[in-house]
């Protein structure tokens, strides 16, 4: 390594040589074919067998773009010091290297809940502080995202209405407030004309 | 060793010399970079995961002998060699084009030193730390 072209060249051996082995290894991990990966590409299949051929093309970055969202993995190109890059070249195992899909990525699972969990705390005590000043029934988006992730609000059914309009008010953390005095539902227009007419 | 799923050992020959660091020793700087990172690479791999198109286990006309290819530059390089007792023993480095190795004599020599080492004739082999 201390021959600067070999270092040179130790870099274009990590993409001529490294590259197909780990598109092998990311193949034999998802059991899916060189077809497969054709279609999902869009490239020609006597391509797909040059890109997992050791040395015999040199991809390009869109080419491994292409093939990461094949994939349904990240691809990470950057510029790193050469102790990182050898660093990866003594780790890499084909035996056990498989990149987890999106859906099956755990770490970003956990980094999801972890941050659902942080924004529910803000949201609850954001609540607490409300109620506190003002005492009002209040709604919280937070329990809600917890139990349901694609992000719906669901309130809790209001008890029926006694006599007057619900009424909104907004609080000063800027949380809508949903408090209920007695209210009754809206007439409609029919009615509205009805009780013109009475009166 | 060794820690390598499949080690790779290097054919001694009679007057001592290790035929394959001399092969190693005339590649280009590219070549050797190359050929570094694919030796690497298959020595941790299994055994059963060496097949085409980076190992061939048999080739045509030779008794138990394979080879491992791979590309660097224009050239398509091979390893010729075969299992014993779990290792590979690499023989003869040479290249590849149009169906004609180089040096014209490599499949020859490749199962000559095969023999050699079956037989208990030739030294006892070299791992492969190049």
């Amino acid at each position: 390594m201390r021959d600067a072209e070999y270092r040179t060249a130790f870099v274009a051996s990590q993409i001529n040589i490294g590259i197909p082995f780990q598109l092998r290894a990311l193949l034999k991990g998802r059991g899916k074919t060189q077809e497969w990966l054709a279609e999902k590409t869009g490239m020609l299949q006597p391509r797909i067998s040059g890109l997992l051929n050791p040395g015999k093309t040199r991809p390009n970055i869109e080419t491994l773009r292409r093939l990461a969202e094949a994939f349904d993995c990240g691809l990470a190109v950057r510029f790193v010091p050469f102790s990182e890059l050898m660093s990866w070249s003594d780790r890499f195992d084909p035996e056990s290297f498989n990149i987890p899909r999106f859906e099956e990525d755990q770490e970003l699972s956990e980094r999801n809940t972890a941050d659902m969990k942080a924004i529910d705390a803000y949201i609850q005590e954001t609540l607490r502080m409300a109620a506190a000043r003002q005492g009002p029934r209040m709604v919280s988006p937070g329990a809600c995202l917890q139990n349901n992730l694609s992000g719906v609000v669901m309130a809790p059914k209001p008890p029926e209405p006694q006599s007057a309009q619900p009424e909104i008010e907004t609080s000063r953390a800027g949380l809508e407030l949903v408090s209920i005095k007695g209210g009754r539902k809206k007439q409609n227009g029919r009615g509205r004309k009805d009780s013109e007419r009475a009166a | 060793m060794s820690g390598w799923e499949t080690p790779i050992r290097c054919y001694v020959s009679p007057a001592g010399n290790n035929l394959i660091a001399n092969w190693y020793a005339h590649l280009t700087i590219q070549e050797k970079a190359d050929a570094d990172e694919f030796l690497k690479d298959m020595r941790r791999t299994k055994s059963s995961g060496w097949k085409m198109p980076s190992y061939r286990p048999r080739l045509k006309g030779l008794k138990g002998v394979g080879e491992l290819r791979w590309q660097s530059g224009k050239k398509q390089h091979r390893l010729l060699g075969f299992f014993l007792a779990g290792v590979w023993i690499a023989v003869v480095g040479c290249t590849h084009k149009q169906q004609i190795y180089n040096p014209a004599n490599a499949l020859d020599t490749a199962q000559k030193y095969a023999n050699e080492i079956r037989d208990g004739r030739a030294l006892p082999t070299v791992e492969y730390a190049l």
